[in-house]
């Protein structure tokens, strides 16, 4: 503990999603000052990209909107989109921040989102919003409701034309500005920095990158998004048709010593099932498989949906892992061998669609910024945390707590759910003992 | 902003990408209705909750002085508190805003019919027109909130929101229904992760509780009597022998009353044999090196594990969801106890160890030669008891095989279940159960443990079936939603209420028995006495004024003059132009 | 490495000595001296290996004793024999009862095992011990214009964590050496399945199936050549062509990478035992710049 006048009681989150954003409202309802730090250009996460969710089967944006712009306009939260922090020192009660604010060429005091800009713009780059199916210009938003609605500049594809300068009415976009790094005081840090998926080409005989019509299950949110690259139309890659057979296969990236993911990625078994409706629903008369290992439907409403996606929805499942994934030449159709292995029969499948769906591992640079800030990581690489009864939340350094992914994989629900828990522990690391 | 001056009405009609303008033709619906009576601007956008149709809400209303402003967009129950607000910060009362449902009311129900869809668009946007020239401003309404929490349940959950919420200086209020605190945690041998005892985890909470002088326990007591509304609450606490009763004032409430542990009544020949336990039996055997039968204290040495046992039953009301808990369980006393038997089995449906850790602790069950046999919901196994004998035959379906075991324990992985006094605990705090029996959530995905009751959250397994480390992550959460409305001190309250007018009421009590939310009682330093609405409890039902014989309650913002204006506007659509009132 | 010890396995000088003589034609033009390995005997692959894992272990166990006792590495240019080597390697290294158990057998012959050597398959000595790069520098006569179809086989790759021999789900040893010598590799259904071989003495109806899937696969890839790297592989590919079923398919030559590196290194035809190879081989030698030899 430090003297005082150096204790700050800001918050920190690091990491705009689900978790870091119920961390930031449930810390700033309480009257604290919350810094809410976002590597992306805008807040939303994961959740943005997604079309529906399990198992209410809600719109994901459509629920997401509303705590993007609870966010936004708290007059308690300050965002920092577009920035990352670079380091973090001090200690509890007194820690110094520095984050690097990356240039985004547009003043976010005059921006009003009207996308004149865009329009102008000549550029055609991938969209990674879209799993790279789409595009987006060099001047963008990430999605519609992109909070805050500022469009940003993707330095590495501008050309520097400035056409976008000359249409803004605004006289938002500014090519001088630089990355700037600014220093925080917080009293306490709040990670909640997400996860990755697992690089399914790491199964290399399941086909992902060079037959065209597998595809994963983030391609597969994409496209029948309707604010997706092709407007929600479910389609093949390879020649745009709509998909008759499908076929999902679980359990991509986890469960496997082999490929040292031997955990189990939890949201994977009803994002699948999940999906799977969703193609019943495009297209009522497809034929839907998931081909499984177990069906973890484990939280609430999570068996009925299941039950609800084999009887109402005609889902078929079967239990078995898939051998190599072959394409025909001429029709871009997959062939694979599986064993239904409750049936005891080896089964010849043909689908002209399949989703592989990937498991969730430690954020991009986790270890990294585990290091910077000195703490434990398990053998899984997620951060370990001090007791899963007495402090789920907190780690080895004091005043750094986690929530969401950030300690291991979850749900929406639980991920909400943690980001409250983290607020409930800052808040009662700084206000320690009096009322506020 | 006057009630008396000239409605000026904007409508913003939404695309919400595909979702509406995939059916309805939403510029159409814009352009029509920009000849409504009153309407000085019409438009359509595609996003009306993003940041940039907020915006366009706000520049409008100033460009155009705009005193009322309709969007026709999705669910009010999706965005209206979103758009109430974007017309505040634009100057304008949030009443003064109504919103049309084109989604879940036309392009979703209609997807097949876009012309009729389309009219049907315009004939709710004129009908939402005609009312918002009626609504008028509601003055905005707070009250105090008692800076007390009540927490019902001292399990593991309850303990942990009682200490964070008093470490975080807030006075809380613990109730618990037996003899002593700690739930079922207490009386468990083994925890995971770590392999603690309960009593070992729960211990020191319960000491610290104890020793809190910020919390006040009761014991061997139960909430009887329940009223209040946000911030405002009043508890009766009796102990369960009638001899003491006790008011608290809060200003919050966490129900963690957790879950029954089910016995297994009718299953695999529960009760028929000491040595047929359930789960939660195993877990509450005193820990020992020796796993010994209860029946005649000899050693055990072959164990099986039957999963799934009243869980996971389509159309068996009450049982339809998994539990959640036992899979790891059931994986790590397999596991444990694998070292002092010779043989151990695990009967499953699904192994669904999901967890940090979880999947790990299986793959060693299983490297310890823990034998896993699956077998199918629709082929359960039979167990019978024969002479004292334990017989296990099932078909194991992953080796196509009809197998047989003579357990001398077996194990029931039996389901959680809510407590036998839910329905009760539900009443009392105005609570819904989802079909899982638990209580429901605001929202299950983004609000888990907040309730449609104003300042009643849900933690623990009284929300859903779940293991004790996550239930604490709950209850810390739920803690944190108490928090933020203690730390505020004051909470607004919906403006949209009934009104009595004194004159009018001719003191029947029509109103004071239908209402149900016990929010209207008689002011009786009037005389007559006249009907008074709490109007922190009015949920705005509107259920009194239907009932009043006097027409002496107006409902605010649902006034008969802005209903029936609906009502005209539908059959006698008015064809004027350029948005002045004949 | 100057130096290894081959040790030839059963089969190879047998059915497909070619094999044995292009591989110590290529190695010794890359600079590495082979030695032959005198009074060796079967290394228990599959046979033994079903009945008895102690048995299987003394035997592996005897060959590398034996190569202990010259004190250099072996080299292993079967698939199964470079797998029970390894295997057992790695069961005599872990385990102290194997060993002793093991030891005790191989006392009788004077010989002990330590652990001294290691095993290299064919692949390893080429990807690691001389290394592409030297490879690539003893070209002289490039192929241009064909199609190569690598086949691993199972054994040589698998389990990974023992033999450690490439990717086993992504395996390119091959296809880099042929690459290198100028052809192009292409993918093919079914490139990381097994040739049918072992299956041949339980069922010889599947084991050809499997074969023959793997040659349709390749066919349609569109390759010109098989390339492998065990002669138990090189055997059955080549076989399942010569069956009733593909009668009528042409015929696609499978040779061993040291017999197709070879001309591509400037070594005489004759010396790599071309003309032994059951399906004419002429169509690929075509291929190399400048005309066979």
């Amino acid at each position: 503990m430090s003297n005082g006048a150096a204790r700050s009681n800001n918050v920190l989150v690091v990491g705009g999603g689900v978790a870091g954003m119920q961390a930031a409202l449930d810390v700033a309802n309480q009257g604290y000052k919350v810094y809410l730090v976002e590597k992306a250009p805008s807040i939303g996460g994961r959740m943005a990209a997604l079309d529906k969710t399990f198992p209410t089967l809600d719109c994901s944006a459509c629920i997401l909107t509303p705590r993007l712009s609870e966010v936004a306009r708290h007059p308690n939260i300050e965002l920092l989109t577009y920035s990352e922090v670079q380091s973090v020192e001090g200690s509890l009660g007194d820690f110094t921040v520095r984050v690097l604010r990356k240039a985004r060429y547009v003043r976010e005091d005059r921006c009003s989102g009207c996308g004149d800009c865009a329009r102008e713009c000549p550029v055609e780059v991938p969209n990674e919003f879209d799993e790279f199916l789409g595009f987006r210009k060099a001047i963008y938003v990430m999605f519609p409701q992109s909070t805050p609605n500022v469009y940003t500049i993707d330095a590495e594809h501008c050309i520097r034309c400035k056409r976008c300068e000359r249409v803004c009415e605004r006289g938002a976009i500014d090519f001088d500005m630089q990355d700037e790094i600014v220093e925080l005081k917080v009293g306490v840090v709040v990670l909640s920095v997400g996860y990755k998926l697992f690089d399914v080409r790491q199964y290399p005989r399941l086909g992902y990158g060079h037959h065209r019509n597998v595809i994963t299950a983030m391609e597969f949110e994409r496209l029948i998004n309707a604010a997706g690259p092709t407007k929600g139309h479910l389609i093949r890659l390879s020649d745009g048709r709509m998909p008759k057979r499908i076929g999902f296969i679980q359990c991509v990236g986890a469960r496997d010593v082999k490929k040292g993911v031997p955990n189990c990625s939890r949201v994977c078994c009803m994002y699948g099932i999940k999906n799977a409706v969703m193609a019943r629903e495009h297209y009522p008369d497809a034929e839907v498989t998931v081909y499984y290992a177990d069906i973890r439907a484990f939280g609430k409403g999570f068996e009925e949906f299941y039950e609800m996606a084999k009887t109402r929805f005609g889902v078929k499942f079967i239990k078995g892992r898939v051998g190599e994934i072959v394409e025909d030449p001429e029709t871009a159709n997959l062939q694979f061998y599986v064993e239904d292995t409750l049936s005891g029969e080896i089964l010849d499948v043909e689908h002209d669609m399949i989703v592989l769906c990937p498991g969730l591992q430690p954020a991009e640079d986790l270890d990294k910024l585990a290091e910077m800030l000195g703490l434990e990581t398990s053998t899984d690489g997620y951060i370990e945390t001090r007791d899963a009864f007495a402090a789920p939340l907190e780690t080895n350094h004091p005043g750094i707590l986690v929530c969401g992914c950030a300690d291991g994989p979850k749900d929406i629900p639980d991920s909400v759910t943690a980001g409250s828990a983290a607020a409930m522990k800052a808040t009662i690391l700084l206000s320690s003992g009096g009322a506020k | 902003m006057g009630e008396k001056e000239q409605p000026r009405i904007g409508v913003f009609v939404c695309h919400c990408g595909h979702n509406i303008a995939g059916t309805v033709d939403v510029e159409r619906v814009a352009k029509e209705a920009s000849k409504f009576p009153n309407v000085v601007f019409s438009t359509d956008e595609m996003f009306m909750c993003a940041d940039s149709g907020q915006e366009l809400i706000r520049t409008k209303i100033k460009e155009f002085g705009l005193n009322r402003v309709v969007v026709a967009s999705c669910s009010p129950r999706m965005h209206e508190p979103t758009f109430r607000r974007v017309v505040e910060e634009g100057g304008l009362n949030r009443y003064l805003f109504e919103q049309v449902n084109l989604r879940e009311h036309v392009s979703w129900c209609h997807m097949h019919q876009p012309e009729a869809a389309t009219e049907k668009a315009i004939d709710l946007v004129r009908m939402a027109v005609a009312r918002a020239a009626r609504l008028e401003s509601l003055p905005i309404k707070t009250v105090s909130v008692i800076p007390r929490t009540l927490i019902v349940g001292g399990g593991i959950a309850g303990l942990r929101a009682a200490l964070d919420i008093a470490d975080r200086g807030f006075e809380v209020v613990l109730v618990e229904k037996a003899p002593r605190l700690g739930g079922h945690v207490i009386k468990w041998t083994h925890m995971f992760p770590g392999d603690r005892t309960g009593e070992q985890v729960i211990g020191p909470m319960i000491e610290r509780v104890m020793s809190h002088p910020r919390i006040t326990v009761y014991t061997d007591s139960k909430v009887v009597g329940f009223d209040g509304y946000i911030g405002n609450f009043e508890a009766t606490i009796r102990s369960n022998d009638g001899k003491s009763e006790e008011k608290v004032e809060v200003g919050a409430v966490i129900v963690a009353t957790g879950f029954k542990a089910f016995k297994p009544k009718g299953y695999y020949a529960y009760g028929e044999s000491p040595n047929i336990v359930t789960l939660e039996e195993l877990q509450e055997m005193p820990r020992r090196d020796d796993l010994l039968r209860p029946s005649d204290g000899k050693p055990v040495k072959r164990i099986a594990f039957i999963g799934c046992v009243g869980s996971r039953e389509p159309g068996v009301k009450g049982h339809e969801h998994c539990s959640r808990y036992c899979c790891l369980a059931v994986a790590k006393a397999a596991a444990d106890l694998r070292d002092r038997v010779e043989e151990a089995l695990v009967l499953y449906q699904d192994v669904r160890t999901y967890g940090r850790g979880h999947e790990e602790i299986h793959r060693l069950a299983r490297e310890k030669r823990v034998i896993f046999s699956k077998f199918e919901p629709s082929e359960k196994p039979r167990v019978t008891v024969e002479k004292g004998k334990i017989i296990m035959e099932w078909h194991d379906v992953l080796a196509d095989d009809n197998l047989r075991f003579e357990p001398d324990l077996l194990v029931l992985a039996s389901a959680m279940v809510p407590p036998d006094d839910v329905e009760e605990t539900a009443n009392l705090f105005s609570l819904t159960r989802s079909g899982d029996g638990f209580f429901n959530p605001e929202h299950i995905k983004l609000a888990p443990l907040t309730t449609h009751t104003a300042g009643i959250m849900i933690a623990g397994v009284a929300q859903a079936a779940k293991n004790a480390s996550e239930s604490v992550v709950d209850a810390s959460g739920a803690a944190a939603k108490a928090t933020s409305l203690l730390a505020k001190g004051e909470v607004e309250i919906e403006s949209t209420v009934a009104h009595v007018d004194p004159e009018l009421c001719s003191s029947c009590h029509t109103c004071v028995t239908a209402c149900p939310y016990g929010a209207i009682s008689m002011d009786n330093s009037r005389d007559p006495p006249v009907a008074l609405v709490t109007e922190a409890k009015c949920h705005g039902c509107g259920t009194c004024a239907a009932g009043c014989p006097s027409a002496a309650i107006t409902m605010l913002h649902s006034t008969d003059d802005q209903i029936l204006s609906m009502v005209e506007a539908l059959l006698m659509p008015a064809m004027t132009s350029g948005g002045e009132v004949q | 490495m100057n130096e290894i010890l081959l040790y030839r396995g059963c089969t190879t000088p047998v059915r497909l000595p070619a094999y044995e003589a292009a591989t110590i034609a290529v190695l010794e033009k890359l600079g590495v001296k082979v030695r032959d390995m005198k009074d060796v005997t079967c290394c228990g692959a599959q046979y033994v290996e079903s009945i008895s894992q102690i048995a299987f272990a003394a035997m592996s166990g005897r060959i590398l004793a034996m190569a202990e006792k010259e004190g250099l590495d072996i080299l292993a240019i079967c698939g199964a024999c470079s797998g029970s080597l390894k295997i057992n390697k790695h069961l005599l290294d872990h385990n102290e009862e194997a060993r002793s158990q093991v030891n005790d057998i191989l006392a009788e012959e004077g010989l002990k095992y330590t652990g001294k050597v290691r095993v290299r398959h064919l692949l390893q000595v080429l990807a690691e011990d001389i290394g592409f790069s030297e490879v690539e520098r003893a070209i002289v006569k490039p192929y241009k214009g064909i199609k190569i179809a690598a086949h691993y086989g199972c054994h040589v790759t698998r389990p990974f964590e023992i033999v450690q021999v490439d990717d086993p789900e992504n395996p390119t040893i091959i296809d880099q050496l042929a690459e290198i010598a100028g052809a192009e590799s292409v993918d093919y259904a079914g490139k990381t399945r097994c040739c049918g071989g072992p299956m041949l003495a339980m069922d010889e109806k599947i084991a050809t199936k499997i074969g023959q899937e793997k040659i349709k696969n390749v066919e349609v890839a569109g390759a010109d050549v098989i390339l492998t790297a065990c002669e138990f592989c090189d055997l059955q590919l080549t076989q399942v062509q010569f069956d009733e079923a593909m009668s009528s398919t042409r015929r696609i030559p499978v040779m061993p990478i040291t017999q197709f590196l070879g001309p591509a290194l400037g070594i005489d035809e004759d010396r790599l035992g071309l003309g032994l190879n059951r399906i004419d081989p002429s169509p690929v030698l075509d291929a190399l710049q400048g005309g066979s030899a």
